[in-house]
């Protein structure tokens, strides 16, 4: 996920303008995450870009520093931004979308961790953010932006009583006093900090929390935390701290058996320890099974229920739905990672029936669910509708998807019913998770947090806006001009919708929303909603406020990169097809390469070569194909391999064990034994590939041994690694 | 392949069309390429009968349709065998078969006009992947500048050339564990279209355990089966660059790995060379030149 920590000068609503004057060099209270405030306020936006700058920022800082600043940054931060910054170098559209968000956190969580006296992230960035400070409070400078900065899940924190009553007044005013009840008026002490998750998610409000004050940097760690494992171990954390409870953390898992790590246990059961300095590393894993259970025990008994909140409850209930579990072993035996499943209740449900199992869910629980992709949707008077969507994978396997139908048409049809009456409410212009997801032949679309977009049935076209236009991304007009200059010449769109066709799988669709969803996170008022018309998917991309304060050089490349582009992944992409160019005669590209003084034989051509027909760049290969004389010599010697029978031997006899046996790790390792010691790596490459062709696993085999190399009718290890050579028509081994 | 596609409950009157659909649309043919719905539905009957038994392929003639069938516009009473000559033999399988290769080899960016040139040398070889190979590898294409460092490294690949380059050794059980994090467990592909490649190996979740295994591998920490030696196979007594930068990447480095490598030099002054080599090693390994190929 792409995050960024960006910390700076904000004036507190009506306080008199009064920056932060930075000191002639950083002492180590300016690194204190908690040094007096100044009216400060920390946001988090998800800006890549942002990110980038501050990185790059820090860096500049860091390397013109020799003083308490570059002491006081521990070497492995370092190291992390400069790869990051070396990453987008090299390597820009991956370093920025998938890569920076993880060097930056990384460094920033190392840098976090109490105990281990570095230095906090807040502070860090606070230094580096002052590049663009301004840019930044221009951003946070109005009360009302700040907010939608929220609602794209992000982090406010403000540091002083007065900041937060405003903070929290001004969000009630947005979204009505019942969604944040309790945000407003507890902040009883000096030290306060509010984090909203504006949605379904209200997280947890921090004020006046002795541990908080003691050391401060935890509850920012805390704040980190579901971002660092986001993804990562198949859990969604949001942490929090609660001045009446102590600390409090929310897990919502996607995966029964990854969770929290245990260390961590103690911050949640025993609402006392702070997030212990010997926790070693950030991503952790632990079995669920009954420590799960005693959590969520313990959980229940901190609870008043009566005086939670609805929204409480609601991710009260996704704890509590484990609980529901009849015998905990069957639970996890049933309910894998990869499974997929789905309940939509109404409110008075308390008994769910599922794949023989039957679980008790609390009264008020509106859903819960496991696995698979949790695709949620919320509509006023407590109706929520949650999602997991059917994971196509395994539908085309043939394995039975849940289905829902029964459970939650109900729910489904009121959702729509008021989606397309229009009565639906839309409290936020933001986008919080565009999602689609189906079950069986039922497609469900949800995109901000009040509105089901559509249920679509198979054969049905989707419930679009009556305004909408089918238009490809990259042709996406406004009133007759290309959406990147209407935004610039026009920047104060309004209610300006659009909508994309683009016929693809569902897997690339989902590629492409996630791409899309995360530019809707940057841009307030930016909606980004799937659906289905007939064969085609459709994207809906929904402006509904002007994004006049965002960079639009930034708003263009992030179109640019979500557009309709073919990403060279797949192999199947370049697939030839029947209307594909015929070569011409006289310049044929598969000509031998014949060496000349810009394109010599030398040891990069044989690295290149070596790179893709072997895996790897030993210098005695090298040496042997640069000794081989010419290109088309060196090819010939990585086509006939080196022999070494006594390396071979030894292979096979480890492969006669391993099937003697009947543990599919054994196969495993051995494979890895074969393209480690193999002395024909083109033969290991072609493996690979041959592999990744006949893709097939043992899902549904008894034993390591049948229908794999080596076993039955196979030719044993060198006819598994030998398929390189033995062309696509291979199946005779079947007989 | 049989139990992954549920042939064993294809049976006459009964056919399963998983195996037949994917055998057109993923193994030979490619999607959409030079078949109709009826010719899977017509495979597949072709196939009834193809089974496992004992952990062995068992033809069972008593499930077997051996009725007439029509397939890629032949037809007769075609069993499976014949079928599969038929798929092989469509001149779409060649054009399949060059395009994956052409995206392994010369990556996703190759020219549309070179598939048509394999494919025609896939004929002309009767199905010979080698001749393909030769010819491929030998190639302008393949050697022209602008087709280097345009693939991304996936775990196995990655995992090959950090370990095979320098020479080091590791536990295959540990380097199964490490690679099914990254994503790709061998044996076990996520469906039987394959793994996705490219841009889809490096996400931040993905990421974050290549930079857990290059540290664990650097540093070996106190994992025997991970150990790598380093000290061993490095030459010299210096921190390792002069070696290990021309070994790893023969092509250079750019400018801002270079510079966090110079860096990272600097800091390392006066540490013990084990810990030098170590960090360096690991920095190396997650050098943005070190994912692509």
């Amino acid at each position: 996920m792409r995050s960024l920590l960006l910390a700076l000068a904000l004036l507190g609503p009506g306080a008199p303008a009064q920056a932060p004057a930075p000191a002639s060099g950083p002492s180590a209270r300016d690194l204190s995450p908690l040094a007096p405030a100044d009216s400060l306020a920390v946001a988090e936006l998800r800006s890549p870009a942002f990110a980038l700058r501050s990185l790059q920022a820090l860096a500049r800082r860091l390397e013109a520093d020799d003083g308490p600043l570059a002491d006081l940054v521990p070497e492995r931060v370092r190291r992390r931004l400069e790869l990051g910054l070396a990453w987008s170098d090299r390597w820009p559209e991956l370093a920025v979308g998938r890569m920076l968000d993880r060097v930056a956190h990384e460094g920033l969580l190392v840098g976090l961790r109490p105990g281990d006296g570095g230095p906090r992230p807040f502070a860090i960035l606070q230094l580096a953010e002052d590049a663009h400070a301004e840019e930044a409070a221009s951003v946070l400078r109005s009360w009302t932006l700040a907010v939608r900065v929220c609602g794209g899940r992000t982090c406010v924190l403000a540091r002083t009583e007065t900041e937060l009553d405003g903070l929290a007044e001004a969000v009630a005013a947005a979204a009505g006093p019942a969604r944040f009840a309790g945000a407003s008026g507890d902040a009883g002490g000096d030290l306060v900090a509010l984090r909203l998750w504006i949605g379904p998610a209200v997280l947890a409000r921090t004020r006046d929390l002795p541990k908080l004050r003691e050391d401060p940097g935890a509850a920012w760690f805390l704040c980190g935390l579901p971002e660092a494992l986001r993804g990562s171990a198949g859990v969604v954390v949001e942490a929090g701290v609660d001045a009446g409870r102590g600390l409090r953390l929310r897990a919502r898992f996607a995966g029964f058996a990854k969770a929290l790590p245990a260390e961590a246990r103690s911050v949640w059961t025993g609402g006392e320890a702070l997030w212990p300095a010997e926790v070693p590393g950030t991503v952790l894993r632990f079995r669920v099974a009954r420590d799960l259970a005693a959590l969520v025990e313990h959980r229940r008994s901190l609870l008043d229920d009566a005086g939670q909140p609805p929204l409480d409850r609601f991710l009260q209930g996704l704890e509590f739905g484990f609980q529901g579990a009849r015998a905990e072993d069957e639970l996890l035996a049933d309910l894998r990672p990869s499974t997929t499943g789905l309940l939509a209740l109404g409110a008075a449900e308390d008994r769910v029936e599922e794949r023989g199992l039957s679980y008790r869910l609390p009264r008020g629980l509106l859903s819960y669910g496991h696995g698979g992709s949790l695709l949620a949707a919320q509509l006023p008077q407590a109706l929520r509708v949650l999602v997991v969507a059917g994971n196509a994978g395994r539908q085309r396997k043939g394995q039975a998807p849940y289905r829902i139908e029964d459970a939650g048409d109900e729910a489904l049809a009121m959702a729509t019913a008021r989606v397309q009456s229009g009565l639906e409410p839309r409290p936020f212009g933001e986008v919080l998770r565009p999602t689609v997801g189906s079950t069986g032949k039922r497609l469900y679309v949800a995109s901000s947090p009040g509105l089901v977009r559509a249920v679509v049935a198979e054969g049905e076209t989707v419930a679009l806006p009556a305004e909408a236009r089918c238009t490809p991304l990259d042709r996406l007009e406004v009133d007759g001009t290309a959406l990147a200059e209407g935004l610039e010449q026009n920047r104060d769109l309004v209610a300006t919708r659009f909508v994309l066709d683009r016929g693809d799988s569902y897997a690339e669709a989902r590629k492409l929303v996630d791409r899309l969803a995360a530019l809707g996170r940057l841009l307030p008022g930016l909606a980004v909603w799937t659906g289905f018309d007939g064969d085609d998917l459709v994207l809906g991309l929904e402006l509904e406020t002007a994004p006049r304060l965002w960079d639009l050089d930034v708003l263009a490349g992030l179109l640019a990169e979500a557009g309709p582009r073919r990403p060279a992944s797949r192999p199947r992409r370049t697939q030839g097809s029947s209307d594909e160019p015929a070569p011409r005669a006289g310049d044929e590209l598969l000509r031998p390469f014949e060496p000349r003084p810009d394109r010599p034989w030398d040891r990069a051509a044989a690295a290149h070569l070596a790179r893709r027909a072997a895996l790897h760049t030993h210098p005695a290969l090298l040496d042997r194909l640069l000794a081989a004389g010419s290109p088309q010599a060196g090819v010939a010697a990585l086509l006939a391999g080196e022999a070494s029978r006594r390396r071979a031997g030894r292979l096979q006899a480890a492969l006669a064990l391993v099937l003697a046996g009947s543990d599919m790790r054994d196969l495993q390792a051995w494979c890895w034994m074969q393209l480690l010691l193999d002395r024909h790596p083109l033969q290991a490459r072609m493996a690979l590939f041959w592999h990744d062709h006949f893709a097939t696993g043992p899902t549904r085999s008894r034993s390591a041994a049948p229908g794999w190399p080596g076993s039955g009718r196979c030719s044993g290890a060198s006819g598994w690694a030998r398929s390189g050579r033995s062309s696509a028509r291979s199946r005779g081994a079947r007989r | 392949m049989i139990r992954w596609l549920d042939n064993e409950t294809n049976v006459k009157g009964r056919a399963n069309e998983n195996f037949a659909r994917e055998l057109f649309e993923l193994f030979t043919l490619g999607r959409d390429q030079g078949y109709v719905e009826a010719d899977v539905k017509e495979a597949a009957r072709a196939f009834t009968g193809w089974t496992i038994r004992k952990d062995a392929f068992w033809f069972d003639h008593s499930k077997h349709d051996g009725g007439l069938k029509r397939v890629l516009g032949h037809e007769g009473r075609l069993d499976g065998e014949a079928v599969l000559d038929l798929a092989v033999a469509h001149e779409a399988c060649a054009r399949h078969v060059a395009a994956k290769l052409l995206a392994c080899f010369v990556g996703p960016a190759a020219p549309p006009e070179a598939v048509a040139e394999l494919a025609a040398v896939f004929r002309a070889a009767d199905g010979d992947v080698a001749r393909c190979l030769e010819v491929l590898l030998g190639s302008e294409l393949f050697f022209d500048p602008a087709q280097r460092g345009t693939r991304i490294r996936g775990p196995v690949e990655w995992i090959l050339w950090v370990l095979r380059t320098l020479g080091l050794r590791a536990s295959p059980r540990a380097l199964h564990r490490a690679a099914a994090r990254m994503g790709q467990a061998l044996l076990e592909p996520p469906d039987v279209a394959g793994w996705d490649e490219e841009e889809a190996w490096i996400s931040s979740a993905t990421w974050i355990h290549r930079q857990n295994f290059a540290a664990r591998l650097a540093s070996a920490e106190g994992r025997p089966e991970l150990r790598p030696g380093l000290e061993d196979v490095v030459p010299g007594d210096d921190d390792g660059y002069a070696y290990l930068g021309p070994t790893l990447f023969p092509d250079g480095l750019g400018q801002g790995s270079a510079r966090a490598v110079a860096r990272l030099g600097e800091a390392g002054r006066g540490l013990p060379r084990e810990q030098r080599l170590a960090g360096l090693c690991e920095t190396l390994w997650m050098l943005p030149e070190a994912h692509r190929f």
